[in-house]
């Protein structure tokens, strides 16, 4: 068959974020366009747990002008999914209906762990099979995703309740936050990940281990990091010591002083904390001193998932 | 006999954070200081030459040196772009008539400025009267490790620039040792932070005195060689309960500088 445009839409915790691919036989899946609204559905959550009105409302206008933008880039067809914000509302199902209705789009509400699969997949099509095998962590807004394999699919996947959002919202209250706040979050980010580390300490020692998401990319460039507008090709690292000397600094920084810093966005600066304490902890406990960024994530995964079946068809 | 060279003692306004830069004038002038360093902050007035020029013509106090605003926590002050902090700054201390710019190296996320930062700025040294001060500064470290938080380095005999400022902070916590520093730069030594370190990882800003690092020496040293740059009381106050106690420390900060600030006379 011949080239065509598809789109995949991501609602994930923090942005609404559509990415328009040309998709043919063996296409790499560079994005021709892509269109980002801002959503923080972490901050609608009402004391259960339920997506405010407000949030639901920027929901559905948030997907209506991602479809608008979609339509008007010729798109023929478009795969949308949702992760965790959606997926841990009591009111999720629901929400989709509406979305169903106002917008007819169907949103696919992913689990952590395909999440983790397909993240998985992106980052072994970005590095190959001469990478071995693989470590892939991400910090989303409401979970962080691992991942650890020598194939395509892969062997063990785990998704726990660390993301950087929900970490902030439940657990850092003050501006900046307390010593004991940090020191407690800390402990309970070491015992979830306590946890689940058996099955991955078995499962034999990466011979390269991976980062993907806005977290772990905004950590990479305080650290020294090309900015982004070097592209996607230049190496990009985070090493265990630069995140060391980097959190107790960003303990005591506020919200609005974290905005300082390169890359961090005023809608970012809150959640970058939790964010790298995730980060210290998982390089901690899986032993890893050097985590290299990769710059497809799960978009990208889906949109690989789906040429592979054009590819077959 | 003893003999004080010309060098002028300053108040830092980052000495009397988290007051006001207008403050700072004002207790700069009380306490007998010479003129005042201004801290480029999020405090509005501090990134307003105008603004500047009123509070000096206001307590007679000449403004010595203009500090740019590229700490961590200053990094959007002005604009994020480093060269025209610079910019910026120069035209702040020209128009002010403050013979000196403090500049600290580039943070490593600044690779494009480290790159260029040795020869850009002797470029603009030479554009401008305004001495452009490069401000020795400190590896980082936390649990054990230690990182190298500036580019092309935080150590100013690595770096090949006209014209430096000595912090008596940051050798404490880089483990420097500040006279054989001092000595090495020699002429190149334009301006002093006057400060105290106890040698934690911790940038401390003690009272002059209340650290290990030899400050009454480098000052007589600097007094014996005819220095005649400027001394700039850069101590951090935040804990003071109230404006008695931030003035005690700032004044016992500047009879710890004219004290020492002297030499004996040769004979």
């Amino acid at each position: 068959m011949g080239a065509m445009r598809l789109a995949v839409l991501d609602v994930g915790s923090n942005t609404v974020h559509l990415l328009v691919v040309d998709a043919h036989r063996g296409a790499r899946p560079l994005p021709a366009s892509s269109y980002k609204s801002d959503l923080h559905l972490a901050e609608h959550l009402s004391d259960d747990g339920n997506i405010d009105d407000a949030g639901a409302d920027a929901l559905v206008s948030a997907i209506k002008s991602s479809l608008t933008v979609a339509e008007g880039q010729g798109t023929e067809d478009m795969m949308a999914f949702a992760t965790s914000a959606l997926r841990e509302a009591p009111n999720g199902p629901g929400l989709l209906e509406r979305v169903h209705r106002e917008t007819g789009v169907d949103l696919e509400v992913l689990t952590g762990r395909d999440e983790a699969r397909l993240t998985f997949l992106a980052v072994r099509r970005w590095f190959g099979w001469s990478a071995g095998r693989l470590l892939v962590l991400d910090i989303g807004g409401g979970s962080l995703e691992i991942a650890l394999g020598i194939d395509e699919e892969p062997a063990l996947t785990e998704s726990l309740p660390l993301g950087a959002g929900r970490l902030t919202r439940d657990r850092l209250p003050g501006d900046p936050p307390t010593k004991d706040d940090v020191k407690a979050l800390r402990k309970y980010i070491r015992t979830e990940l306590g946890r689940i580390l058996r099955p991955f300490r078995a499962g034999g020692a990466p011979d390269h281990a991976v980062a993907t998401s806005k977290t772990f990319r905004q950590l990479a460039r305080i650290t020294g990091s090309p900015p982004s507008s070097e592209g996607l090709m230049v190496a990009r690292t985070l090493s265990a010591a630069d995140l060391d000397v980097w959190v107790p600094r960003l303990a005591e920084m506020s919200t609005a002083q974290r905005a300082q810093l390169p890359g961090v966005s005023p809608a970012r600066a809150p959640q970058l904390l939790a964010g790298a304490l995730v980060a210290q902890a998982t390089m901690d406990l899986f032993g890893l001193e050097t985590l290299t960024i990769c710059p497809w994530a799960l978009r990208e995964g889906i949109i690989l998932r789906r040429l592979d079946w054009i590819e077959g068809s | 006999m003893v003999r004080v060279p010309g060098a002028k003692v300053a108040l830092s306004t980052a000495s009397c954070y988290p007051e006001t830069c207008t403050t700072a004038f004002e207790m700069a002038a009380d306490l007998g200081f010479d003129g005042v360093e201004v801290m480029v902050w999020t405090d509005p007035v501090s990134q307003d030459p105008d603004a500047l020029r009123a509070l000096s013509d206001r307590f007679a106090m000449p403004i010595l040196a203009i500090h740019a605003p590229c700490l961590l926590l200053t990094q959007r002050v002005w604009t994020t772009d480093p060269w025209t902090k610079l910019q910026r700054a120069r035209e702040a201390a020209e128009k002010l008539a403050a013979p000196t710019v403090v500049v600290h190296p580039p943070f490593r996320w600044q690779r494009e400025y480290a790159r260029e930062f040795v020869t850009g700025l002797a470029r603009m040294q030479d554009e401008s009267g305004v001495v452009f001060a490069v401000e020795n500064m400190f590896p980082w470290r936390a649990r054990g490790r230690e990182v190298a938080a500036y580019l092309p380095h935080w150590d100013l005999l690595e770096l090949d620039v006209p014209a430096t400022t000595l912090d008596l902070s940051h050798t404490a916590v880089s483990g420097s040792d500040a006279l054989a520093v001092c000595d090495a730069l020699g002429d190149r030594l334009a301006h002093v932070h006057l400060a105290d370190g106890a040698g934690s990882n911790k940038d401390e800003h003690l009272v002059p005195g209340r650290g290990s690092q030899p400050c009454a020496e480098v000052l007589e040293r600097l007094a014996a060689r005819g220095y005649a740059g400027c001394v700039v009381l850069e101590i951090n106050t935040r804990r003071a309960v109230n404006r008695d106690e931030r003035e005690a420390d700032l004044a016992e900060g500047l009879a710890f500088a004219r004290f020492n600030l002297a030499a004996e006379a040769a004979t």
